[in-house]
């Protein structure tokens, strides 16, 4: 027997999703949507140059017109670095600390009440965070460092839109936070050839094997279609040229000085794509599959001669 | 002199708290020298290490020896981890079952004796493979990493994951890899020492312990000892009762110094104050020496348990961990586990290493992980890499620098980055690139040297292949690889380690400011 109680329950659910189910596209749309990066238009800003990486940075988001564009007052922020490897600075495997305080600090003074970061470490996580310099980095600057070691953190998440990948286990915190902003290193990846921002999102997910298994590429690919981050900072200071994505030596990399801002994670890929294109051998983007996938897949633009870029030299 | 017994529970309970830290650290407080200060003491751990190379860090049982040589058997109430929970125990029991408390017994120096003499010519002759059963710092150390860690880890893990649904991220929770034999061995032999002494004391440490029996020795000749002044005594039999190492007569006034483990217990029960810990007075003259040769029940229990390390087999490559089906995998056996860096090789190993599992409590990466079967039955929860929980951390040293015994040594990191303790093995039948035409290179992500390199295969496509002259071991390319049952590529171990050439590095970074390429 339905009571009236158990009545009023079955009816609230059945009127909170269908209400979902009307909000929900309209939040995807807005996510999905590449917004204009710069308020001028351009799609892609590309810097080079300067002394240190926060240079490039704070010249960037001048540009930008502040990061009040991407956080919101008291809102909850994800940096989400690269910090996969046992790796000192110097090799380029990681993302550059100094760059992530500079960014920490940036988000701080855009309102934000919480900066998170963290990362699904290839090595010993302890390890990675401390060797890269990004514990330190995320000390100084009042950022909070979270551990992404065990399953606790993660929430197994439908991906609509994925073509192979339809679930994955997604770290809580990149789910939940107000504002996502992924700032990875530009790499030489010994199997896709290339790991900048979309590839970075591996990052966040439990079970990569899984990725490696049913095709890495598609996977990558998939994976952005989830939730598109509000801003993508591409870290091209040392550019890690071969033997990526670990790298043996420091002879692997070469200062470069680049640091690309996107809010369209295919056209910061595209862009780090051609950085790498002297030495791999590339001569478009869609020469790395998971770019040409995503760019297939709507996610965003993979051809740079069809954008708007504003380049800039410290 | 009241104050001796409070002395001896400060100074124990410090030791083996810290221990217990040292061997539960799950958050890696613990810096190597304070792991490498809380062991400094142990005598067989020191004394080992002493054997392997001659170094101050292995002094600890020289102090140990004199400090017999003047107070006695102090090592086994003050030092002794397994003493601390042995006495935790004995008080226990002591509430529970021994309402009339201990008796005087027999001493059991046949067995005592035997036992270490049996000690040290296994020792002579092939190192660490009885020891390991009897040592007292390996029993504890293993009941803490194999056995006591596991509720602990829960515990911390529940906490956690509570916390991290209120988004306190304070603490986090660990994945751990539960070897349920291990654990079961390690209980048992802790279980049994425990129940034991809460009926009889400590029993263990008068019968069976080969550190306790070697400092008997000692004690017996030692400066310092408890003694009963006749005039003052009342014959009460209350230090009797206490003593758990049953060796307080006091019928006859007689202290056994061979068993005495100077806890000083009897100094407090004591009404008259007629016991006292002075300098050498003139041996005791023993009214009663009664000889124990016969088979009691208690040598026959420790035949038990000295037993299956007399089946010993040698066939170490006889269990592959791995869950096999029959599928169209191509199917491969490992010939021989990996011993850890720095053991040299794996009858080094073998016959240095007692399984306290210090190593394994402090590996990062959690790699090491302790055998069952995998070097035999000769080096039970002797630490091996299991490349299904972990990978050698190419940049760490870790183990080498905290291994109390020196089983396993590692000088400094340039010298690790060249040891090689296995070969990686590519078996291209299985590699998902091969069979399902995608790309993966998870192994070569993974690989430190780029011993596991990238090839052109097909249609675009890359596929591993290894140089191995620069190949360490390390198990990276094996840990990562995702294909299952069966893996693509997997570490042959060596027998005996050898070295890995550095790879060829090139020049400093360069320095290109080259304008947009777009």
């Amino acid at each position: 027997m339905i009571t009236r109680k158990k009545f009023i329950k079955i009816f609230s659910e059945i009127a909170s999703l269908s209400l979902l189910s009307f909000i929900l596209p309209s939040f995807l749309k807005r996510n999905l949507e590449a917004r204009d990066t710069s308020g001028d238009g351009a799609a892609l800003i590309a810097l080079k140059g300067g002394n240190k990486p926060s240079d490039l940075l704070h010249a960037g988001i001048k540009h930008l017109g502040g990061l009040e564009r991407f956080i919101k007052r008291g809102g909850t922020v994800l940096i989400k670095p690269n910090i996969g490897w046992d790796r000192s600075p110097e090799y380029g495997a990681n993302t550059n600390p100094e760059l992530v305080e500079a960014l920490i600090r940036a988000c701080y003074k855009a309102g934000a009440s919480k900066v998170y970061i963290f990362d699904h470490t290839c090595d010993q996580w302890q390890n990675c965070y401390k060797k890269s310099g990004i514990q330190n980095a995320a000390a100084k600057a009042g950022a909070e460092l979270i551990p992404a070691s065990s399953k606790d953190y993660y929430i197994s998440t439908m991906i609509p839109r994925g073509r192979i990948l339809k679930e994955a286990l997604v770290h809580k915190l990149f789910l939940q936070c107000d504002t996502v902003i992924n700032i990875p290193v530009l790499k030489h990846h010994s199997s896709t050839g290339l790991t900048a921002s979309m590839k970075n999102l591996m990052g966040v997910v439990w079970d990569r094997g899984e990725w490696h298994r049913s095709g890495l590429h598609q996977c990558i690919a998939d994976f952005s279609t989830l939730r598109k981050p509000d801003l993508i900072i591409i870290d091209g200071w040392r550019v890690m040229t071969r033997n990526g994505p670990r790298g043996y030596s420091t002879s692997d990399t070469s200062r470069m000085k680049y640091l690309f801002m996107s809010t369209d994670p295919v056209i910061a890929d595209s862009a780090s794509a051609m950085v790498l294109a002297k030495t791999s051998g590339l001569k478009a983007p869609t020469d790395i599959r998971y770019i040409k996938y995503a760019g297939d897949m709507g996610i965003g633009k993979n051809d740079l001669k069809s954008i708007k870029i504003k380049r800039i030299t410290i | 002199m009241k104050n001796f017994k409070f002395f001896r529970i400060i100074v124990s309970s410090i030791i083996s708290v810290s221990l217990i830290i040292v061997f539960t650290d799950f958050y890696k407080v613990a810096s190597s020298w304070f792991i490498n200060l809380s062991h400094f003491l142990q005598f067989i751990p020191s004394f080992l290490s002493f054997t392997t190379v001659i170094s101050a860090a292995g002094t600890g049982f020289i102090f140990i020896i004199l400090l017999t040589f003047l107070y006695g058997r102090t090592y086994c109430s003050f030092i002794c981890p397994l003493g601390f929970f042995q006495d935790i125990f004995i008080r226990l029991g002591g509430i529970l079952f021994r309402k009339k408390g201990f008796s005087y017994s027999k001493p059991g120096y046949m067995l005592f004796y035997s036992i270490l003499a049996v000690m040290a010519i296994s020792f002579i002759i092939s190192g660490t493979t009885l020891l390991l059963w009897l040592d007292p710092f390996s029993i504890f150390g293993r009941f803490l990493t194999h056995t006591a860690s596991l509720p602990l880890m829960k515990l911390n893990n529940e906490l956690a994951g509570l916390l991290i649904k209120k988004d306190i991220f304070f603490i986090h929770s660990f994945e751990k890899n539960i070897s349920s034999i291990a654990a079961a061995f390690s209980l048992s032999i802790f279980g049994l020492i425990m129940i034991l002494s809460m009926f009889r004391g400590r029993y263990y440490c008068n019968r069976f312990c080969p550190v306790g029996g070697f400092l008997s020795l000692i004690s017996r000749i030692s400066l310092f000892r408890l003694s009963i002044d006749e005039n003052s005594c009342i014959h009460c039999g209350k230090c009797e009762k206490i003593c758990k190492s049953e060796c307080i007569d006091h019928k006859t006034n007689y202290i056994d110094s061979g068993r005495c483990i100077a806890c000083f217990n009897c100094l407090n029960q004591c009404p008259n104050g007629s016991i006292s810990f002075t300098g050498f007075s003139p041996a005791p003259v023993k009214k009663k020496t009664p000889g124990s040769g016969e088979i009691t029940r208690m040598s026959f229990l420790a035949g038990i348990i000295l037993f299956p390390s007399l089946l010993q087999s040698k066939e170490n490559n006889k269990t592959v961990l791995y869950y096999q089906e029959p599928l169209k995998q191509k199917q491969y056996k490992r010939k021989s586990f990996s011993s850890p860096p720095g053991s040299v090789s794996i009858d080094l190993l073998n016959s240095r290493c007692t399984a306290c599992s210090l190593c394994i409590s402090v590996c990062p990466t959690k790699v090491l992980q302790p055998s069952v079967m995998q070097y035999g039955l000769i080096g039970i929860m002797q630490p091996f890499m299991d490349f299904n929980s972990g990978f050698c951390n190419y940049d760490c040293t870790l183990c080498g620098e905290i291994c109390p015994t020196g089983a396993i040594r590692l000088k400094d990191l340039d010298e690790k980055k060249q040891i090689r303790t296995g070969k990686s093995v590519f078996v291209i039948e299985n590699c998902i690139t091969y069979t399902s035409g995608t790309d993966c290179g998870a192994c070569s992500e993974h690989c430190p040297t780029k011993a596991v390199h990238m090839v052109p295969f097909k249609n675009g496509l890359v596929i591993p292949e290894i140089n191995s002259e620069i190949c360490t071991g390390c198990g990276a390319c094996e840990y990562a690889c995702p294909v299952r049952p069966l893996r693509a590529i997997y570490v042959e171990g060596l027998k005996k380690h050898d070295s890995a050439k550095l790879p060829q590095v090139k020049k400093k970074e360069k320095i290109i400011e080259a304008d947009f390429p777009f």
